[in-house]
C-alpha cells in the first residue's frame, strides 16, 4: 500500500523492475490452476476465497491474521528525520508534505528550536511502535499530523501515540500544498 | 450389456445445493460431458461467478477459480494469455454477467479472448433474493419489481447473444435453453461446438443458456419450465448468432426454435 497525495499521484518517471521480481515460486503446483496434466496430478486445485462454514472462514481467518502479525513483524517501514537529539514537537507526515516538513524542520533548527519527523513509508502495518516511541521522548510536547488532506492520518497517529503527548492536526487539500512558512506557523502554537 | 448412464468424470459426486427444479445442474452436466469428451479435464480451467452458481467448483472435478463478481471474463483473460495450451471458460449467471460484469464480458469478447463463457439467463437474480435482472421480462414479478417490469421506467431486457453478435470479433455465439431434453441435446451441442472452437484456437465463444428460478419466480419446477417456452424464447430466439464458418446469423428470421 502506497501513501500517496495528488502530487505523488501525477508523477511519471521511467521504472526498472529487478531480476527477482520475475521469479516463479517453487510450490507452484501446490496451488496454481495451472491444469492438472500439467503437474501431473489427480487432485484439481481450486483457488477461492468464500468460506461458508464458520468453522472454515474463521480458520482462513487466522490464517489471515497470522500473515499480518508477520507484516507487522517484517514489513513496517519508517524514516526518522531529527530524532536523535530532544525534540519540542513531533511531525508526523508522509508523502509531498512530509518533504516541505522537513524544510520546516530545518529552518527551525536554524532558529534553534528542535523539531522531530517520523515519516510513515508503510500505511498497512502502521509504524505504531517508532511514532509511539518518538511521542514518548522526554521533552516531547506534542505530535502534530501534517497533511495535504482533512485529517486521513490523524486518527493512526492518535491511536498510535496513546495519549502520552496531545495529537493536533494541520492540514490543506484540493492540490493546495502548505508553504514551510504555513506549516512553522501551526507548529509554533504548540512549541 | 454396458452401462449406458453414468456420472461423467468431470462433474463431482456430490449433492448440489440448487433448489428443486433449477436447471444449473442440468448445465453443469452437460460442461461435464462436453469436457469428458474431448478429453480436456486435465487441462481445463473454470472461472465461477458471484451469485447462486458460486459454488459450482464444488460439482466440477477439475481446476477452478472464484472471481470478483462480474470479473470472471477478466481471470479468464489472465489465464488464457499465460496458458494458451488450457482450456479456460467462465460460467456466469445474469446478475454476474449482464448487469454488473457487462462490461467485462463485452470488451473480452470483442479483444477477441480465447475462452468460453457459459451464461445462464434465468431473468432473476436468484441468489441475492429474487430481484429484477437486466433479463427480467417486461411485466415479471421481482422482489424489487413487486407489480411486474415496467419498460417505461426500466426498458426492455437486454439480449446478450445478440448484443455480443453485434461485435466483428466474437467467433462463436449461440442461445439454447435448458427446458425439454429436445432443447437439451442442442444446448449440448452448441457447449460442444463452443469448447470444440476454443481447442481449435478460434476466439471467444458464448452460449447463452435460458434457464429456470422456481423459487424466484414462485412457481413449481413443471410450471418455470413452461414459462420459458412460452415467455422466454418467443423474446429470446434461440439458435446460433455467430459462427466462425458463416458469420453473423439472424436466428429470429431464420428458423423457428423448436424445429
Amino acid at each position: 500500500m502506497i501513501l500517496g497525495d495528488g502530487l505523488i499521484g501525477q508523477m511519471m518517471e521511467p521504472v526498472e523492475f529487478p531480476d527477482h521480481l520475475q521469479s516463479q515460486p517453487s510450490n507452484k503446483d501446490d496451488w496454481a490452476t495451472n491444469g492438472m496434466q500439467t503437474r501431473g496430478s489427480a487432485r484439481r486445485n481450486l483457488v477461492k476465497t468464500l468460506y461458508l462454514v464458520p468453522e472454515e472462514l474463521n480458520a482462513h481467518n487466522q490464517k489471515l491474521k497470522a500473515k499480518y502479525d508477520r507484516m507487522v513483524r517484517e514489513e513496517v517501514r519508517c524514516e526518522p528525520y531529527n530524532l536523535a537529539g530532544d525534540y519540542r514537537v513531533l511531525i508526523v507526515s508522509y508523502g509531498t508534505m512530509s518533504r516541505v516538513c522537513r524544510t520546516v524542520i530545518d529552518n527551525f533548527k536554524r532558529d534553534g528550536v528542535e523539531v522531530g519527523m517520523v515519516r510513515p513509508q508503510t500505511l498497512f502495518p502502521f509504524p505504531k511502535q517508532a511514532v509511539y516511541d518518538a511521542a514518548s521522548k522526554a521533552g516531547c510536547r506534542a505530535v502534530i499530523s501534517v497533511e495535504m488532506s482533512m485529517g486521513q492520518l490523524v486518527e493512526d497517529v492518535e491511536l498510535s501515540v496513546k495519549g502520552v503527548a496531545p495529537v493536533h492536526w494541520y492540514g490543506k487539500c484540493g492540490g493546495e500544498v502548505p508553504t514551510p512558512e504555513e506549516v512553522m506557523e501551526a507548529v509554533r502554537k504548540l512549541l | 450389456m454396458g452401462k449406458a448412464f453414468h456420472r461423467p468424470e468431470a462433474l463431482a459426486d456430490v449433492v448440489t445445493h440448487y433448489c428443486p427444479g433449477c436447471t444449473h445442474g442440468v448445465a453443469h452436466r452437460l460442461v461435464a460431458e462436453v469436457i469428458d469428451e474431448l478429453g480436456i479435464r486435465g487441462r481445463t480451467v473454470g472461472i465461477a461467478p458471484v451469485g447462486c452458481a458460486v459454488l459450482c467448483y464444488n460439482y466440477f472435478s477439475f481446476d477452478f477459480q472464484e472471481a470478483a463478481h462480474g470479473r470472471a471474463p477478466a481471470m479468464a483473460t489472465g489465464i488464457k494469455r499465460v496458458r494458451p495450451d488450457l482450456m479456460v471458460f467462465t460460467y456466469q449467471g445474469d446478475g454476474d454477467l449482464a448487469s454488473i460484469g457487462m462490461s467485462e464480458i463485452i470488451h473480452a469478447a470483442n479483444r477477441g479472448e480465447k475462452f468460453t463463457t457459459i451464461f445462464i439467463n434465468n431473468a432473476v437474480y436468484g441468489m441475492t433474493g429474487g430481484q429484477m435482472a437486466p433479463t427480467t421480462m417486461p411485466g415479471q414479478r421481482t422482489t424489487t419489481s413487486p407489480f411486474g417490469r415496467k419498460v417505461a421506467e426500466t426498458g426492455m431486457p437486454v439480449k446478450v447473444a445478440e448484443l455480443l453478435s453485434a461485435l466483428e470479433t466474437p467467433a462463436y455465439i449461440a442461445r439454447e435453453a435448458l427446458i425439454a431434453p429436445k432443447f437439451i441435446n442442442r444446448a449440448k451441442k452448441a457447449i460442444r461446438k463452443a469448447f470444440s472452437y476454443q481447442a481449435a484456437d478460434t476466439c471467444f465463444s458464448l452460449v447463452e443458456l435460458l434457464s429456470t428460478c422456481p423459487t424466484n419466480w414462485g412457481v413449481t419446477p413443471v410450471d418455470a419450465l413452461k414459462w420459458v417456452e412460452e415467455k422466454m424464447l418467443p423474446y429470446y430466439p434461440l439458435g446460433e448468432y455467430k459462427t466462425p464458418e458463416a458469420g453473423r446469423l439472424n436466428p429470429a428470421a431464420g428458423r423457428k426454435h423448436a424445429e
